[in-house]
């Protein structure tokens, strides 16, 4: 797995974010939930899970695919494999 | 929410049931609610095709499923189990909440299945086919080839001309003037096989598949990247003879048989793309590569004795697809498409490429609305 710095991954999940919904702002995508982004459709989501395992080198397994509900729920689920491996943790960055 | 996948049996039947209610309004077709593929008990040998429905969880409830064909195939030059996925359906369709259940599903297919593939799916737009781009599958159209017999009938039935008043005015004009018939007969021209080409030759209908089969098949195996297995065995489950619709005929040179095709006729009664026209599809087809253009030729000939009024097929393998053209057939554009995971589509071209692919509409269910 490529190893992101741990203030990395909020800024590449944002990227993956806005790679699958071009449409939304950074603070939007920080909110973003499946039930209120329009386009966050099955084709989306399978994109999204996609981008994201290409931009961590990880492979999202099942107890991961059921967060893929929204940005900060992905965001928790990174944030713990990154504890799990050791590294420290993320700092939260508020956008404002 | 957490997804399991399991497969159908008698106990989830009612939960099935409860699911193609909830989806009713929006599905295109619905789970089965019955065991259609029942698994043999005790058999000690295993299917050379099997069928399994499997179902997505959420706790008592179902939220989806989606069938799995599973079948020998050959991959790399050896030979694999490679999977087919059907009739992928999830609750995500009416309800957004449920989005994440075709993802579950395809994931598992994905963990669970070496070489995962689907077949159909309409068209590029449709979003099967754009969830699979985007899991990272590689999504191709299988070209898709005809040869019109009878042109009035064609022009008049096929629904294409229908779609604007113009393109209804023109079809009919095309007819009327006999333009229409003198255009097909330009394009579809071909050389006549002399009969230096046809001595030896001939063409026999079948009943029964023959251990000629077999013999065939490990002449051809070898010219594909990617086939399902073509063998005796499975070809009796993949054309059943014993039935009203699939027909089929093998090529011999001299004693030696060096080809066979398989192909569906039908009198097709409104339909959606055909009309009235009666159409013969011709499913299947193999025969070393020395020998492909004449099987091709032959069969053809042999079918359109049928009163077809249209020609049909849909075939990967380039050296089909030129067979096809030097017998006459044109190509248009295909909504019979190719699905393949990514270690598959790597698979395929460490195997010779997508040229060496053989797949057809009989492959799969790919002739279900034929």
């Amino acid at each position: 797995m490529n190893e992101p710095q741990a203030n990395d991954i909020p800024a590449k999940l944002t990227r993956c974010f806005s790679a699958v919904f071009p449409e939304l702002s950074v603070q939007q995508i920080a909110s973003a939930r499946l039930e209120t982004v329009e386009r966050w459709d099955s084709v989306a989501g399978v994109t999204l899970a996609t981008a994201i395992e290409e931009e961590f080198g990880i492979e999202l397994d099942s107890p991961a695919l059921e967060q893929l509900v929204s940005f900060r729920s992905i965001l928790d689920y990174l944030t713990g494999l990154n504890a799990a491996r050791g590294l420290p943790p993320i700092e939260t960055i508020e956008h404002a | 929410m957490q997804i399991r996948i399991t497969s159908l049996t008698e106990q989830e039947l009612p939960a099935v049931h409860a699911f193609n209610l909830r989806i009713a309004a929006n599905a295109p077709f619905f789970l089965p609610e019955g065991i259609s593929h029942p698994r043999p008990n005790n058999s000690l040998v295993e299917p050379a095709i099997s069928w399994t429905h499997y179902l997505a969880m959420e706790g008592l409830e179902v939220r989806g499923g989606f069938l799995l064909m599973e079948q020998p195939a050959v991959v790399e030059g050896q030979v694999r189990r490679v999977c087919n996925s059907q009739s992928m359906l999830s609750e995500g369709i009416c309800d957004r909440k449920y989005g994440v259940v075709s993802l579950q599903m395809l994931k598992y297919i994905e963990r669970n299945k070496e070489y995962p593939f689907m077949v159909g799916m309409g068209s590029m737009q449709a979003s099967l086919p754009r969830l699979l781009m985007g899991a990272g599958w590689t999504v191709r159209a299988i070209p898709f080839l005809f040869r019109i017999q009878n042109v009035r009938k064609f022009l008049y039935e096929m629904r294409v001309f229908r779609d604007s008043g113009y393109r209804q005015a023109a079809a009919q004009a095309a007819s009327v003037t006999g333009a229409g018939w003198l255009g097909a007969k330009l394009l579809q021209w071909r050389p006549m096989l002399s009969n230096r080409e046809l001595r030896g030759l001939t063409l026999t209908p079948i009943t029964t598949w023959g251990a000629w089969a077999d013999e065939i098949w490990s002449q051809y195996e070898r010219h594909c990247s990617f086939a399902v297995l073509r063998d005796r065995s499975t070809l009796q489950l993949l054309y059943p003879l014993n039935g009203d619709r699939v027909r089929a005929c093998v090529v011999h040179y001299g004693s030696r048989p060096v080809g066979w095709a398989a192909w569906l006729n039908t009198p097709m009664q409104n339909d959606k793309y055909f009309g009235n026209l009666h159409v013969v599809t011709i499913l299947d087809c193999i025969a070393p590569p020395e020998y492909a253009d004449i099987v091709a030729h032959l069969i053809a000939d042999h079918v359109s004795e049928s009163q077809a009024d249209l020609l049909i097929s849909n075939q990967a393998h380039s050296l089909w697809v030129h067979a096809f053209r030097r017998s006459g057939f044109l190509t248009a554009s295909s909504n019979y498409l190719l699905a393949t995971s990514r270690k598959f589509s790597a698979a395929i071209q460490a195997g010779g490429g997508e040229e060496r692919l053989h797949l057809t509409r009989g492959d799969s269910d790919g002739r279900i609305h034929l």
